[in-house]
């Protein structure tokens, strides 16, 4: 099935929905990892949005870009709780340990404050880290 | 008065729009008691009682958004302090507007917002016009403690790509003010907000604002507080010193505008807030596309040849004058009156074409004098006479707003008549119900938060069809307005029209072969139409322009009657207007056939009036219409025309048969701004003023009688109307005319629908819908209220009348296979003579051919390719757009450009009842083509010879 | 053009047709034009019974 078939499928599937907007964009990002230009055309199409207020959605959410971006993603919470919990000391050790192979987010809250500091990788969430056990988890990624 | 220029200062904003309520609240402001209507915000209230509350994101034009906080009061018994644009008033409340915490509050939103802005307030274009300068020194702002080092927006890339206006992102507070009008005032959603948090920057999608979906209103430009999105002309020019409220130039919807001037030199067109047609709302070409009143192609010499294979020659305003009046006189004297006539403009003033009517009535001695509006509406004019008693739309603008379902039948408002359109968007945003019946996939069929019901994409020429068909659903389902015929219907007319249309042949199932129109969706649209309390009908030239254009606007009569749908607020019948004053130049007797109030020329008590008015007697007999001319001056009894601010070889149909008639006459005189095309066959030229250089009025599609003022002095030395009188003071008619105002004074004496109606009046009350006279002393915003008014000869009564579907003569076939229609954009204007001389062109450099991918397809012809328009009548050569917007079999393009001459193509098919040309219909073949036709490079070669002037001697 | 308002006239059936098309060319004919018309009898019937009218009422 080539792009547009697939871009279109996931349109069909929430066709009538209320709110179709951001399932369309949570699907179209599965599929092709960002949400181009040329589907933000045709999603806004679909939706009779304008292509404005398609691209201001996806601008507002981290999630969503418009390039894709292969790079594994590892994501560190930098909220208050994993900050008192010494975070931000182990930014420039897992920085270092991605180089340009890996990227650093930054999300704020897993909703584990008491087990950080916190990172997620995927679906996979993980606790209580420190300096070597983020390195690990960036060289793994 | 709004006579005077007024010393520039920026329009009265209250900060949030208007409440319309008939319960009204007491509250007090600062200790100040006032009363205002329930719905009104604080903030509102408080600028009606004189106070400013410092703000940055409320503006009037749009809802409160309580985003920059910087208009927090404190209210009594209430905690807090709360936003003043998004607290209602409430009974008996305590409004405290300054206090010492609200000023502390106030400065620390001012800090933050200043600590990423320019501080470079002595050089920036918005100096000392920026509601952030105001609200700086309305807060006290005196320093920022936070510094100006931290992260900030400063070296933004700014964004110049339109021609009109520029975005300076530095310079943006994002108050969002913006995009909110994008959205609810124009009605686009171009705009956005891109990014979050700090990152939060005002985007057209990520892309340029050229290269997104901008439109170029100027919405979002009048509603920046600061210089980030700004009029490039202030850049340049400076900031305006006085302020003329005037009336738009371009189309039927007649918005009001303020001059801004410095000196003589306009700095730039803005809506103006009190213009009742357009509530401070503007489109691409009133706002922007002024630039042609002083393009380099103006003509402001008078101009003489003595046949048209010479050089014009440079002369002055008496010789001119004599020169024509010589050869008027000559050619009267030898071949008689009937040998002389006038064609008026709908781009000039009621006052100009009253004057040019009467010169060629009350000088000349025929009743030849004709005007554009016969290739427009004139059907419209035929159509609701017949049925209404009155030629003219039913309702104001304003009406829409009360609408539940809403006809759009053959117009396309979005492109044509966009302010208006963007009314009608907001209420369907609302909720009303949309019907488009168009053979084009217009924008309204689908665009951003609008979507139509249902969209009848009939088979052009066929819309009295579909409109029979729609009544026979209405009729034989019961959804009939019994009440309403009875009262306030002709009984008999309406049953000899009921058995018509419930006869099985007009039913969808039997017409559908003919409409293309499937009959289920038919039958859903009428139903629809009839089942809702207001249907209102909005129609344009895709209507009138027909074989049967007077039939379809009487079948649209019909059908509004037959629904109870005339005379309240949300109803009617609203003809779409092509031009500014399409509706004056009606109204002021440019037809052949009747005197200013549409009243015929063979009515004896009429003639007696004007008789006596101008002591002269006059023809009874109807005058001939501009192709009787042509026809008449081919066979020698015509030959000699004047021709006011229009361009009948490019607008009319048929091209050869308007250059030939043309050409076979002695003394055309073409008034105009520019040495347009037909200028290639005038004898003498007189060089027309601009709207920006006279005074009179303009009457737009809702019968809205606006004053358009003259904002600087002529180019050429005289209004048009000078002109004019100086015409016929040569020819030797004593005219006496000192202002603009006097000739309406004589409108108003002879006209009983404008007895009401003077310039002293309209300069104090803004404007005057006709009827105003006795009966109506402050005019007729709905018209047909109690009864149907009654006309010179109507009876009060509404009127049915049978239109029987009368196919066109012009008939696709193997050679021609293909039905083209023709219509207009959005950046362009009718022929172009103003739009294509200013940057409107970048979007919109050459007329395209739309063509469906099939039809593309079976002839080779791709994206892009020129392709040959061939008909029965001639051939040009265009670029094909490949679309689904037309149908299979179905070609449009527009007529905006000279070197594709469209109405070379088009056919001298017209209306039966009124010979308006039926340009919308026309069988062609497509064909694949290396270069421009014959025709186009013959004319291009003429127009050059055509156009030498002479070198001053 | 004559025929073509006859036609529409027409579903007003036979005299009433040939009236109503009489009286619109009185309205809106220049009388020139009326008189140049000549020879109608290769017109619509109705049409033609139109001008005999308006040639009749002069």
């Amino acid at each position: 099935m080539d792009d547009s078939a697939r871009l279109a499928e996931i349109i069909a599937a929430h066709a009538g929905e209320e709110g179709a907007l951001l399932p369309i964009l949570h699907d179209v990002r599965a599929a092709f990892g960002c949400i181009a230009r040329a589907a933000q055309a045709d999603i806004a199409q679909a939706l009779n949005l304008s292509r404005a207020e398609v691209h201001g959605v996806i601008g507002f959410y981290h999630d969503f870009t418009e390039t894709p971006d292969p790079r594994p993603l590892v994501e560190l919470c930098r909220a208050e709780a994993c900050q008192a919990r010494g975070v931000e000391a182990l930014v420039a050790a897992a920085e270092r340990a991605a180089g340009a192979r890996v990227r650093i987010g930054k999300v704020w809250c897993l909703g584990l404050c008491s087990v950080g500091p916190n990172a997620r990788i995927g679906d996979d969430v993980h606790a209580r880290l420190d300096e070597a056990r983020l390195v690990a988890l960036v060289a793994g990624a | 008065m709004l006579t005077e220029p007024q010393p520039y200062a920026p329009q009265a904003d209250f900060g949030t729009p208007e409440a319309v309520s008939e319960t009204m609240v007491a509250l007090t402001i600062d200790g100040r008691r006032l009363t205002v209507p329930a719905g009104t915000s604080v903030m509102r209230a408080a600028a009606l009682a004189g106070g400013a509350i410092p703000r940055l994101c409320a503006t009037d034009s749009l809802a409160a958004f309580g985003s920059c906080r910087l208009c927090l009061v404190e209210i009594d018994g209430m905690k807090g302090t709360p936003a003043s644009c998004t607290t209602p008033v409430a009974e008996g409340m305590a409004v405290r507007t300054q206090t010492p915490r609200l000023q502390r509050l106030r400065r620390g939103v001012m800090e933050l917002t200043i600590s990423d802005h320019p501080l470079d307030c002595l050089t920036c274009s918005a100096s000392n016009d920026c509601e952030l300068q105001d609200a700086a020194a309305q807060v006290g702002l005196r320093d920022v403690r936070y510094g100006y080092a931290g992260a900030n927006h400063l070296d933004a890339a700014a964004d110049a790509s339109n021609p009109y206006f520029a975005f300076d992102p530095a310079k943006c507070i994002v108050c969002s003010r913006c995009v909110r009008a994008c959205d609810e005032v124009q009605g686009t959603f171009a705009l956005t907000i891109a990014g979050r948090g700090f990152d939060s920057q005002v985007s057209p999608g990520g892309e340029s604002f050229l290269g997104s979906e901008c439109v170029s209103c100027g919405a979002c430009v009048a509603a920046c507080p600061t210089a980030a999105l700004e009029e490039k002309s202030i850049a340049a020019i400076g900031k305006p010193e006085r302020a003329v409220i005037t009336t738009c130039a371009y189309c039927g919807v007649g918005c009001a505008f303020r001059a801004e001037l410095r000196g003589e030199q306009l700095v730039r067109m803005v809506p103006w807030k009190d213009g009742k047609a357009n509530h401070g709302h503007s489109c691409v070409k009133g706002r922007f596309a002024w630039g042609y009143a002083h393009h380099r192609d103006r003509i402001t010499t008078p101009m003489i040849r003595e046949r048209i294979d010479q050089p014009w020659r440079e002369v002055g305003w008496d010789e001119a004058l004599g020169f024509a009046a010589a050869r008027l006189k000559e050619i009267k004297a030898r071949h008689g009156a009937q040998a002389l006539g006038g064609i008026t403009s709908s781009r000039c003033t009621n006052e100009e074409t009253f004057l040019v009517q009467k010169l060629v009535r009350a000088g000349f001695g025929s009743n030849n004098v004709d005007t554009c509006a016969r290739v427009c509406h004139s059907p419209t004019g035929y159509g609701l006479k017949a049925t209404f008693g009155t030629s003219a739309g039913t309702q104001d603008f304003d009406s829409v707003m009360a609408a539940d379902v809403i006809l759009v039948i053959g117009a396309n408002p979005t492109d044509a008549h966009p302010v208006f359109a963007s009314r009608l968007k907001q209420r369907l945003r609302q909720g009303a119900k949309l019907i488009v019946v168009d053979p084009r996939r217009i924008d309204l069929v689908r665009s951003p938060h609008v979507a139509a019901a249902h969209h009848l994409a009939l088979q052009p020429g066929t819309n009295v069809a579909v409109l029979t068909a729609m009544a026979h659903v209405i009729v034989t389902e019961g959804l009939v307005d019994e009440g309403f015929i009875a009262a306030r219907c002709e009984r008999d007319e309406y049953q000899d029209w009921a058995r018509f249309v419930c006869e099985p042949r007009h039913s969808p199932e039997a017409l559908a072969a003919v409409t293309r129109v499937p009959a289920g969706d038919l039958r859903a649209a009428a139903r629809l139409f009839a089942s809702q309390r207001n249907g209102a009908i909005y129609y344009g030239l895709g209507v009138t322009e027909h074989s049967q254009g007077s039939s379809t606007v009487m079948a649209i009569a019909n059908l509004a009657m037959a629904t109870g749908n005339i005379g309240r607020a949300g109803v009617g019948v609203n003809p779409l207007r092509g031009q500014n004053n399409v509706q004056g130049a009606c109204d002021m007797g440019s037809f052949p056939h009747e005197l200013s109030g549409y009243r015929h020329i063979s009515d004896g008590a009429t003639r007696a009036l004007f008789e006596k008015d101008w002591g002269v007697a006059l023809d009874p007999d109807p005058g001939l219409r501009i192709p009787d001319m042509l026809d008449a001056a081919r066979d020698g009894s015509f030959r000699a025309l004047y021709i006011q601010g229009e361009d009948i070889l490019q607008s009319d149909p048929d091209t050869h048969h308007v250059a030939a008639g043309l050409a076979a006459m002695e003394c055309v005189i073409v008034h105009d701004l520019f040495l347009n095309e037909t200028a290639s066959y005038a004898h003498v030229f007189l060089p027309g003023s601009s709207f920006l250089e006279k005074t009179g009025t303009f009457t737009n599609a809702e019968r809205r009688i606006q004053m358009v003022r003259r904002v600087m002095t002529p180019a050429n030395g005289l209004e048009d109307w000078e002109v004019t009188q100086a015409l016929a003071r040569a020819l030797g008619l004593d005219w006496r005319y000192d202002s603009s105002a006097a000739i309406m004074d004589e409108i108003a004496r002879l006209t009983p629908s404008f007895a009401g109606v003077s310039h002293e009046r309209l300069d104090a009350e803004g404007s005057l819908q006709w009827p105003v006279d006795a009966a109506h002393p402050d005019g007729s915003p709905v018209m047909h209220v109690d009864g149907f008014v009654p006309g010179p000869n109507g009876k009060g009564r509404g009127k049915f009348v049978v239109t029987d579907y009368i196919p066109t003569d012009e008939r696709t076939g193997l050679r021609f296979p293909l039905l083209l229609t023709t219509g207009r954009i959005l950046s362009q204007y009718n022929v172009g003579a103003q739009t294509r001389r200013t940057d409107n062109s970048i979007w919109h450099e050459e007329d395209l051919l739309e063509i469906h991918p099939t039809d593309a397809e079976s002839r080779g012809l791709a994206e892009g390719d020129r392709a040959r328009l061939a008909s029965r009548t001639g051939e040009t050569t265009l670029r094909v757009h490949v679309t689904e917007r037309v149908a299979p079999g179905v070609v449009y393009t527009t007529f905006h450009h000279p070197a594709t001459q469209a109405n070379v193509v088009t056919t001298d098919y017209s209306d039966w009842a009124t010979n308006c040309p039926e340009y919308k219909v026309t069988a062609v073949q497509v064909t694949p083509s290396n270069g421009p036709s014959a025709w186009q490079e013959d004319y291009a070669d003429l127009t050059a010879r055509a156009r030498r002037i002479a070198p001053a001697a | 053009m004559a025929n073509q308002i006859a036609a529409n006239f027409a579903i007003a059936g036979g005299e009433a047709a040939a009236r109503a098309t009489a009286e619109h060319i009185r309205q809106f004919w220049n009388s020139r034009m009326i008189a140049a018309m000549g020879d109608t009898s290769g017109l619509d019937p109705i049409a033609a019974a139109a001008f005999a009218q308006l040639r009749i009422d002069g």
